[in-house]
């Protein structure tokens, strides 16, 4: 079987004191052996809370109501405490955003490699501290045999991001969760680190979802892309399709609204208006107070999410036979 | 176009311990009235360093600025104050940048009562000229900025700048906290703005597309120093610096015709520390040309075509 | 090219918005509801309570509560209620007025320290760690000694000896708000620095200090009893619920009521101001919502 997680009508709510935020709100999406999604969204899109769910990692106001994410055979949102456990760090792992924050500041970081192995009793402590020191060597740390005893801040930005990249690794993972991981850094740092995670990718033969807002980095990077917009899945392909043609008018706005490196002047056209409330979403599509193609029907009824061409899924009312007509 | 702003050799140093990190190290660049310099660089280049001391927010050790035919760095007190109605500058975080306790319609007006401007009623109806400039309603202007989203605070912030007429403004990294979308919406502003006031903008910022869109003129900033600085087009079609070259090679591009980058162009190691500068050319470090030279001198920042200036012994 | 907001805009202050978080805590509201009754019955003391505080009734001394003495009386026949209002007054004129001596001083020394640095914050904060160090307590007992036992007195004595906390807290923020990015947006404005202090520090300064206020009272009153616990206090025949209960403890087995009623009030209204500060800790916190 080609699928590694198969994720079906999965909804995530927050309760907040003026309403229940619905952070997901039904989306299914599956990912296969070896591939690397990209979810791409702003903030308020439900991107991260759509794969932190899957851990459960979420907030303790959040709860997920419906839903199931078979990974490997198994409901992932079934499990108990102590399976989950065992997933966590081991077949699925993350990495994180912000290197500065997610490494523990007082541990080092040979340790902080091995703390999965170790817990997962994957290997012997021996075998645990030989890993870490080559794991550090493959994602690229210089002086990696001295290095792995040291502590995170004696490492810069890009370095820890790389540390982040070892730990995720030291159990083999089936699937590595990457959200975010090189907005916080600096630009020239940012290729280094995605060159990582490609070769990371080839070398330990593992899925990718990979979360981002950038949609150019998206469209070269991954294999699949899934727009997500106020909780709900906007379009969903394979890279080379979504690239030939991007169906619904919000990816059309963000590929429109991002600024290229080679675009002309004034061929800059923004989305107008604001994310919009989770908590009192626009009724029908939520997209359509800011579309300009936006008809009553759009207004009224929210549109169904489906296949319109092969692999190709969009939600818009406006797109027929794999195309949108205005 | 007359030449609005004249920097010369500014510098800014500050002590950590026994030694200096050199912030803003000897830079120099002048700007017509109307025009914009995008300035470019990572963590470390000093970008928002230099902005600030530009405008005495941060007090430079050294060097001239010398704004509208007068040195800023001569200027005391009231007079500097007085100066200050026509620079002005928008910040990275548009919520922190908002007095918290003021009403969005106070933070705009404030720049008014500051400098005793118009009456009550005139004050007021400059607030709404304002909120409608940037593309705000009136209904804004009881309201506090925390309850807005990040687009609409930095508004905001662009409508106080704009309050006093500026001839100059620096934008510190304006869009870089908000949203793919929200960015382009206030990019797409600042360039109306920009054409409809003729304002000069120093524009800061690590993303090299939005500067592109929107500055007439870029320098390229490494470790204090400016590495590159041309006319835009000129920056992007010929860079010339490899530190340029190699950020330009670093950013992901729209694909066209269905070429996919899956690998990008990588500088090896990271910005170094600016406190321990070693001898030579900064980027030594990391540059794949470096030569016996670049480790003994500090290249010169010279003009080797018509605007296009370098710092750099390849050239 | 424009955006329009659409949307209806809330008319919310950081204030209107911080009292509808407070109202969410209950206990908080309760904390509340008590301390305004017993502040308007304080006020009004003089005219509600059925007997003066020091009339003795020789006839009725040690009565338990009944229809004429409500919560009973004490070794001298005096009403126990009447004596429990005015010590309640007591209290909250303590509370209250240490509170003022305390904002002052540590506004002084936290915003002078925070706004100068160097030598001048140096010197302010030693001196500020000295009072801090300083046994609270044993220090009241020196001043009330040195200054006389009078309620004027006892108040300036705790607020003298409580100022360390605001001064401290003070100065924190000043130096915080100090390089604050508006702050530095209103310098790039052009204002003075006296405008910056005026409308851009002080208002940002006053949630925590409203707290730590808050929190002070209490102090205040608990050091005002203590006093009077050992005799230091008020002079009888002024009732302190100090006083009163060190008067009482000895009677405990065979006339509680001289200490239950007392203690009761005392714990009360400490707890109703305890609550209080907690709700607006997190009240005027606006980071603390979910």
């Amino acid at each position: 079987m080609a699928e590694l997680l198969i994720v079906n009508n999965l909804k995530t709510y927050f309760d907040r004191y003026d309403g229940v935020v619905k952070a997901v709100d039904g989306i299914s999406y599956k990912v296969n052996y070896g591939e690397t999604l990209a979810i791409v969204g702003e903030s308020g899109s439900g991107k991260t809370v759509s794969v932190l769910s899957l851990l459960r990692l979420i907030k303790r106001n959040g709860r997920i109501v419906d839903g199931e994410a078979i990974f490997d055979g198994k409901d992932l949102l079934k499990l108990n405490k102590e399976e989950l456990r065992q997933v966590r760090g081991k077949d699925i792992s993350i990495v994180f955003q912000d290197p500065m924050t997610s490494l523990n500041p007082i541990m080092r970081v040979g340790i902080q490699i091995m703390e999965p192995i170790l817990w997962h009793r994957v290997m012997s402590d021996k075998e645990a501290r030989e890993r870490a020191i080559e794991l550090l060597r493959l994602v690229g740390i210089p002086e990696y045999k001295t290095r792995v005893w040291d502590y995170p801040f004696q490492f810069s930005g890009g370095m820890r991001q790389r540390v982040m990249i070892a730990i995720a690794l030291a159990c083999n993972p089936k699937l590595v969760i990457a959200d975010e991981p090189t907005t916080a850094l600096d630009v020239t740092v940012r290729a280094q680190i995605l060159n990582l995670l490609s070769d990371m990718k080839e070398e330990f033969k593992t899925s990718v979802i990979f979360i981002t807002h950038d949609i150019t980095l998206a469209m070269n990077f991954a294999d699949t892309i899934m727009v997500m917009y106020a909780g709900k899945i906007a379009e969903y392909a394979s890279a080379e399709k979504f690239i030939r043609n991007p169906l619904h008018p919000y990816s059309q706005g963000l590929i429109s609204s991002t600024l290229d490196i080679n675009a002309k002047e004034g061929t800059l056209r923004p989305i107008p208006g604001n994310p919009p409330s989770l908590v009192n979403p626009p009724s029908g599509c939520r997209f359509h107070p800011r579309c300009s193609y936006a008809q009553d029907i759009c207004r009224e009824v929210e549109p169904e999410y489906k296949e319109v061409e092969d692999g190709h899924f969009v939600a818009c009312h406006l797109v027929k036979g794999g195309k949108f007509n205005a | 176009m007359p030449e609005l702003l004249s920097v010369k050799n500014l510098r800014k140093y500050f002590p950590v311990k026994k030694k200096f990190l050199k912030a803003v190290d000897n830079v120099s660049f002048s700007l017509e009235q109307g025009e914009t310099l995008g300035l470019v660089g990572e963590s470390g280049s000093g970008k928002s360093t230099l902005g600030r001391s530009i405008l005495r927010l941060i007090e430079p050790d050294a060097g001239e600025i010398i704004f509208d035919g007068v040195d800023l760095r001569k200027l005391k007190g009231e007079e500097l104050r007085q100066k200050r109605r026509f620079m002005q500058i928008i910040f990275q975080d548009p919520l922190a940048s908002l007095n918290p306790m003021m009403t969005i319609g106070q933070n705009i007006e404030d720049p008014l009562i500051i400098h005793n401007i118009g009456t009550r009623e005139e004050r007021r109806r400059a607030v709404e000229e304002l909120l409608d400039i940037v593309g705000l309603g009136r209904e804004v202007i009881d309201a506090f900025p925390y309850e807005f989203s990040g687009g609409q605070q930095q508004r905001v912030g662009i409508a106080r700048a704009l309050a006093l007429n500026p001839k100059f403004i620096v934008a510190d990294e304006p869009v870089s906290s908000l949203d793919v979308s929200i960015q382009a919406q206030i990019v797409s502003l600042l360039y109306e703005l920009k054409r409809r006031f003729k304002i000069s903008y120093l524009f800061i910022s690590h993303d090299l597309a939005v500067v592109r869109y929107l500055s007439d003129k870029v320098a390229v900033m490494y470790l204090g120093t400016i590495v590159e600085m041309a006319p835009k087009e000129e920056l992007y079609t010929n860079p010339l610096h490899p530190y340029t070259r190699a950020l330009l090679a670093s950013v992901p591009k729209m694909p066209r015709d269905g070429e996919r980058q899956r690998r990008f162009s990588a500088l090896k190691g990271e910005v170094p520390s600016p406190i321990d500068l070693p001898q030579g050319c900064r980027f030594q470090s990391r540059c794949e040309y470096v030569m016996e030279t670049c480790r003994k001198q500090e290249p010169a920042f010279r003009e080797v075509s018509p605007g296009h200036f370098v710092a750099c012994h390849l050239v | 090219m424009e955006v329009a907001i659409n949307r209806k805009v809330k008319r919310t202050s950081y204030w209107s918005s911080a009292w509808r978080r407070f109202k969410r805590n209950k206990m908080a509201v309760a904390g509340l509801i008590y301390i305004i009754i017993i502040i308007i019955v304080s006020i009004f003391t003089p005219w509600i309570a059925p007997y003066p505080y020091d009339e003795p009734h020789y006839a009725h001394t040690f009565e338990k509560p009944s229809a004429k003495f409500w919560w009973g009386t004490d070794d001298l026949g005096r009403d126990m209620f009447s004596r429990n209002l005015y010590a309640m007054r007591n209290a909250l004129l303590v509370g209250f007025g240490s509170q003022i001596v305390v904002l002052i001083i540590g506004v002084i020394i936290g915003s002078i320290a925070g706004y100068r640095g160097g030598l001048v914050d140096t010197l302010l904060m030693r001196i500020t760690d000295i009072m801090y160090a300083f046994p609270t307590f044993l220090f009241n007992v020196i001043l009330v000694t040195v200054m006389g036992r009078g309620l004027f007195t006892i108040l300036v004595a705790v607020g003298l000896t409580g100022w360390a906390g605001m001064a401290r807290l003070i100065r924190g923020m000043v130096m915080y708000l100090k390089h604050a990015e508006f702050v530095e947006a209103a310098r790039a404005l052009g204002a003075k620095e006296s405008y910056i202090i005026r409308k851009y520090i002080l208002p940002n300064m006053l949630g925590p200090i409203i707290v730590s206020l808050a929190f002070g009272i209490p102090n205040g009153i608990w050091i005002e009893a203590g006093l009077a616990l050992i005799g230091m206090g008020v002079r009888p025949p002024m009732p302190s619920w100090g006083n009163m209960i060190g008067a009482g403890i000895g009677y405990i087995m065979a006339f509680p009521h001289m200490v239950v009623f007392p203690v009761l009030t005392f714990a009360l209204t400490l707890l109703a101001f305890t609550y209080v500060g907690d709700g607006l800790r997190d009240a005027l916190n606006p980071r603390s919502e979910v």
